[in-house]
């Protein structure tokens, strides 16, 4: 039994202990995807509350079929999508289906000489169909394998990779489109 | 010109590699545990009070609605009872036969 295995099951049993630790362990994966997926810090942060919400209530649920990393990022990324279709509606009450304008996001991660690209990026991966969306974070923004993708999106190798490809055929179409300058 | 927009792109697709993990503000935990642990009443995000103002104001629309339909109805019932009773009234006139 592995040791996150090992905190899920105290979690479980209410150990405020062996939550704190998971939240240690695995914050900044949860937060730095979500953050990906909303683009700004207010949303990220409460999508993190969100899942580590989730994590707690459904611990006794986790049967190990899958490794912890496996389950929580398909946790976050599952609170993650949920949370863009809601505001989306939100917004649409709100606004009446008007596009608000947003401010370009700003990775606080990424590299100096790359912030401008990386603006870029962030920019067109908004528009990517769902599926794309997330074998693309996970795969390039989280760099996580493959397989790990595959295993997140409940889907084959295969199918992460054709995904993958229509990803990035998407986004080098639309950062034609959008910088026709550069 | 085009390799160049081509290169960029590339650049642009790759951008996020070798870049460091955003960390939360701090005070996440203490606000998550806070939530899980020690409060006993559950505390609503704004977006959740949107949606109860909204699901409100639905259910209250529908009821002035569903109230406005009944009382539409009644009105309508009690024009036909009044002609009923009417018609009665007359029936019951005409069985007076010494007045």
């Amino acid at each position: 039994m592995s040791r996150e295995y090992q905190i899920l099951k105290s979690i479980a049993n209410g150990d405020e202990t062996a939550f704190r630790e998971l939240y240690v362990q695995f914050s900044e994966r949860v937060y730095n995807t979500a953050l990906s997926y909303a683009q700004n810090v207010e949303d990220a942060e409460e999508i993190t509350q969100d899942v580590f919400t989730k994590i707690f209530r459904s611990a006794d649920k986790f049967k190990g079929k899958s490794k912890v990393n496996t389950w929580i990022y398909r946790i976050t990324v599952n609170t993650a999508l949920n949370h863009l279709k809601s505001k989306k509606r939100l917004s649409f009450i709100q606004f009446g289906g008007e596009i608000k304008q947003q401010i370009d996001f700003e990775h606080p991660g990424v590299l100096l000489e790359n912030k401008e690209k990386a603006k870029a990026l962030f920019k067109v991966i908004k528009t990517l169909p769902e599926s794309q969306k997330t074998a693309f974070i996970l795969s390039f923004i989280e760099e996580l394998p493959r397989q790990e993708v595959a295993n997140v999106m409940k889907t084959s190798l295969k199918a992460v990779e054709s995904l993958l490809q229509r990803a990035k055929a998407n986004l080098r179409k639309k950062l034609q489109k959008q910088y026709p300058k550069k | 010109m085009k390799n160049n927009q081509e290169k960029w792109v590339n650049e642009v697709v790759e951008s996020m590699k070798g870049s460091q993990r955003a960390k939360p503000a701090p005070e996440l935990l203490g606000k998550i545990t806070h939530q899980l642990f020690d409060q006993k009443a559950k505390v609503l995000s704004i977006r959740q009070w949107r949606i109860i103002a909204i699901a409100a104001t639905l259910i209250l629309a529908l009821n002035i609605l569903a109230i406005s339909q009944l009382s539409s109805n009644n009105k309508a019932v009690n024009t036909q009872m009044a002609e009923k009773n009417s018609g009665q009234q007359d029936i019951i006139s005409n069985y007076k036969l010494y007045e």
